[in-house]
């Protein structure tokens, strides 16, 4: 699905415009919901119990749950329900959430401003930790600075969100009574769950940086900056993070089109209505449509990510610019 | 010039101090009341939906026919002002005069007549409606029901929330979606997101005349530990069911109250009577005999719940005093060489998911392996395990709740253990059983019916194929200053009369 930087060449006529690359990828999308749609229907299906069990209680007649089944057409079979699904999906119908009778677009969309902001701001947490705790480490390789940026990113990446989250509630809102600790009413409501995001994001990122710095520190430009007089701190900020960039990029664009499918640890503790929990909920429910049309909606989306990451590449790196514009 | 500029600014926000100051004192109660019960509102879906929240907050924007007194225990009037019994099979019902709905329709017999028709062919109102065969409207006022055979449970079913009244006009000029949500309850919805929260606002026109507060703000918070957090931090104020294990820091906390109640729920497990070797009689009393209830409640609920001895909850006016399996594990080696199996055997023990569940499978396996009994653990996801332990199910034992009491003591047994019922999850066909229930729904004499009632105790406690082990306990952690608390009825929650009053 996602093309990193290097296989972006085959899948355009060198000196092909920009447009006709975003066509082409928005293009092969559609081979992949057709897929995951099915994917999707297919194995909720195979789980054992279906809505009916679960929204009729135990107050339902086994005669009445038949006839349930057959009004919510789940009596037909699969194949049947799926191309039904798939026909309503090409009218723009996503079909109703069977638990909540809600339509399953306006559902989603309800959850998703909360999911893009935890998201967004998770991120921008992740890169405030792992890119200076990144660089540091590779500035400074095999020093004791090297080592604890590289325990901190570990911390970071091994404490369960859950628990984290918990002990940044009891720290920053019983205790302290600086945040609030559910919801996402106000604007302080975020701080909390960004960073028990953002913290699980800021390892593989900082590694990611660590690593990609420590390729470029010592090319042989740096030490032509370095005897011109450029300052070390401009060195290492103009001349061998911008070079390190790309690969840095592709990981927090890929962390960025996880985080979308929601993060449902973090969304549970903080009560924050995002996608990931809607998603969980579904499925517990056997809300077939809803799972469906989320697990679609989130594949669009992530999508759309991954290809602003691939464009991104060309406005940081102009030899990628160079083989688009003529 | 900047002088006057900073005597403009201090002139306006002195003003604007004092107004806020005036309107915030013309109400004396807090403006907002927020709830988190442990499970979210799923949908407004009257007629359908069974999730207790969702049907605590129909309770609330809707009207029943009658009402469930929660304080003393007595149905009361609701929509419907008085009752009676014209004939076995005919009820006569006189409604509350001057009632207007949301939108300002005024409510008639026609409400009732639609309400109760269109329910008959919804899931959910269904199973309480179905006594009725018709309803005729007498005047604008006065409805009968017509019922298909005698059923003197019809007023407990009547103040269930599935058979909350229904706007008609609303329903024929704008569609389901907007009857659902135009009731004539004391609060109104004012908005829901899904997954987040409901809002509900004061019904100034409300028959029963206004509540205190005017907004009731229903929480979705699904980690108990958050919405325990939430509580101590003062952003809720009333906090369903959190972790049994962290009770003891509402008790200790100077502004929280907690309230622990009797729930409806009686957990119990179900030995299945077409599984060997759980059909032989003996076997099943050996498992009966070899659980100790005691011991169960202090490993699952922390000692928070009371043991149940009876099929029948005991809070319920046809509660019967039955003789039951003791705890004795002599007596329970015994049986079981009796049945031939003297070196026990081995089952399985199926529960659920959620944590109470399989710590009463865990502690279970623990007490029959004292009579030699090996029992495996399978425990399922929810809609897994519902539909595995259904009628004719192959389980051999289940671990299960019960809280059908709350509609009615024929609910609560005829799901259970008549051949036909609902639930009847341990495949229990008994004519003699059948028969007791159904001559009991038909006795308009309490006595007469209270003693069909005991003898179907008895005959299901002999017959240890439903084997109850406690009564649970509905936790709630409350702010001290919040006023109007009622013990929840089943698993529905009342709500409607809280508030705080400002200091």
């Amino acid at each position: 699905m996602h093309s990193g930087p290097l296989d972006l060449c085959p899948s355009l006529n060198p000196g092909g415009s920009m447009h006709k690359y975003i066509i082409s990828r928005l293009l092969s999308l559609i081979p992949v919901i057709l897929a995951v749609s099915f994917i999707v229907f297919f194995i909720v299906d195979l789980a054992p119990g279906d809505v009916v069990d679960i929204i009729a209680g135990t107050e339902v007649s086994v005669a009445d749950k038949a006839v349930m089944r057959e009004e919510m057409g789940l009596n037909k079979p699969l194949l049947v329900r799926y191309f039904r699904y798939m026909g309503g999906m090409l009218r723009g119908d996503m079909g109703i959430s069977y638990v909540t009778n809600k339509n399953v677009f306006d559902i989603y969309m309800s959850r998703l401003p909360a999911t893009l902001l935890l998201a967004s701001v998770g991120t921008i947490v992740a890169l405030a930790i792992a890119i200076p705790l990144g660089i540091t480490a590779a500035v400074h390789q095999n020093t004791w600075l090297d080592s604890s940026s590289m325990v901190i990113g570990l911390l970071g990446l091994s404490i369960p969100t859950f628990w984290l989250g918990l002990m940044l509630i009891i720290v920053f809102s019983l205790k302290l009574g600086l945040f609030p600790s559910i919801g996402n009413q106000t604007l302080l409501s975020i701080v909390l769950p960004a960073i028990t995001v953002g913290s699980g994001q800021a390892a593989l990122t900082m590694r990611t940086t660590r690593s990609s710095m420590l390729e470029v520190i010592r090319q042989d430009y740096l030490s032509t900056a370095r005897a011109k007089g450029v300052p070390e701190k401009v060195v290492i900020r103009k001349h061998a993070f911008k070079n390190a960039l790309i690969p840095i990029l592709t990981v927090i664009g890929t962390q960025f089109g996880v985080a979308l499918g929601g993060a449902v640890m973090t969304e549970t503790v903080f009560a924050w209505p995002g996608v990931g929990r809607l998603l969980v909920d579904s499925i517990s429910n056997r809300d077939t449509l809803m799972v469906t049309g989320s697990i679609i909606l989130t594949t669009i989306l992530s999508s759309i990510v991954m290809l602003l990451i691939d464009i991104a590449y060309a406005f940081v790196d102009p030899r990628i610019k160079a083989r688009y514009v003529k | 010039m900047k002088k006057k500029l900073f005597a403009a600014i201090l002139s306006f926000t002195m003003v604007f101090l004092f107004t806020v100051d005036c309107f915030g004192q013309s109400e004396s109660y807090q403006k907002t009341i927020t709830i988190a019960p442990s499970l979210g509102f799923t949908s407004m879906d009257v007629q359908n939906d069974a999730s207790a929240t969702s049907k605590s907050v129909y309770l609330i924007v809707f009207d029943t026919l009658v009402k469930y007194d929660t304080k003393n225990g007595k149905y009361i009037p609701g929509l419907a002002e008085s009752w009676k019994q014209l004939s076995d099979t005919l009820w006569q019902f006189k409604l509350r005069k001057g009632v207007t709905f949301h939108d300002g329709s005024p409510f008639t017999a026609e409400d009732v007549k639609f309400t109760v028709d269109r329910g008959l062919t919804q899931s959910g109102a269904k199973g309480k409606f179905v006594s009725i065969k018709s309803v005729k409207v007498v005047d604008n006022s006065t409805v009968n029901f017509e019922l298909t055979a005698p059923d003197y449970d019809l007023v407990y079913k009547l103040c269930e929330p599935n058979t909350a009244i229904m706007c008609k006009k609303t329903f024929n000029e704008k569609g389901i979606e907007a009857a659902n949500k135009n009731g004539t309850g004391s609060y109104m919805y004012k908005e829901w997101v899904q997954g987040d929260h409901v809002t509900l606002v004061r019904n100034d026109k409300f028959w029963g005349g206004p509540k205190k507060t005017a907004e009731l703000v229903i929480r979705t918070i699904p980690e108990a530990s958050s919405r325990l957090i939430a509580l101590q931090t003062g952003e809720v104020d009333y906090c369903v069911d959190p972790p049994a294990v962290d009770l003891h820091y509402i008790a200790e906390d100077p502004k929280l109250v907690l309230w622990q109640i009797p729930s409806t729920n009686i957990r119990h497990i179900i030995l299945n009577l077409k599984v060997a070797p759980l059909d032989n009689i003996l076997v099943r009393q050996a498992v009966a005999h070899a659980i100790n209830r005691e011991n169960l409640i202090a490993m699952v609920y922390e000692g928070n719940a009371t043991p149940a001895v009876n099929v029948m909850h005991p809070n319920s006016e046809f509660y019967a005093q039955v003789p039951y399996y003791e705890y004795d594990l002599q007596k329970a080696k015994k049986l079981l060489a009796d049945a031939g199996y003297p070196k026990g055997f081995t089952t399985t023990i199926y529960s659920s998911s959620g944590t109470t569940q399989k710590a009463v499978a865990s502690v279970i396996q623990a007490q029959l392996a004292e009579i030699g009994i090996t029992v495996k653990i399978q425990s399922l996801e929810t809609a897994t395990f519902n539909m595995g332990v259904g009628h004719g199910g192959t389980y051999p034992i289940a671990v299960d709740g019960w809280g059908g009491y709350a509609i009615g003591p024929d609910y609560a047994l005829r799901s259970v253990f008549h051949s036909q019922g609902n639930v009847n999850r341990s495949n229990i066909e008994d004519k003699n059983i059948d028969k007791l229930i159904d001559d009991a729904l038909a006795m308009g004499n309490q006595e007469e019916r209270a003693k069909k009632y005991a003898e179907v105790q008895q005959l299901i406690m002999k017959n240890a194929n439903w084997l109850p082990l406690a009564v649970e306990q509905i936790n709630i952690g409350v702010k001290k200053s919040l006023s109007g608390f009622e013990p929840p009825h089943g698993l529905f929650h009342h709500w409607e009369n809280l508030y705080i009053t400002k200091k």
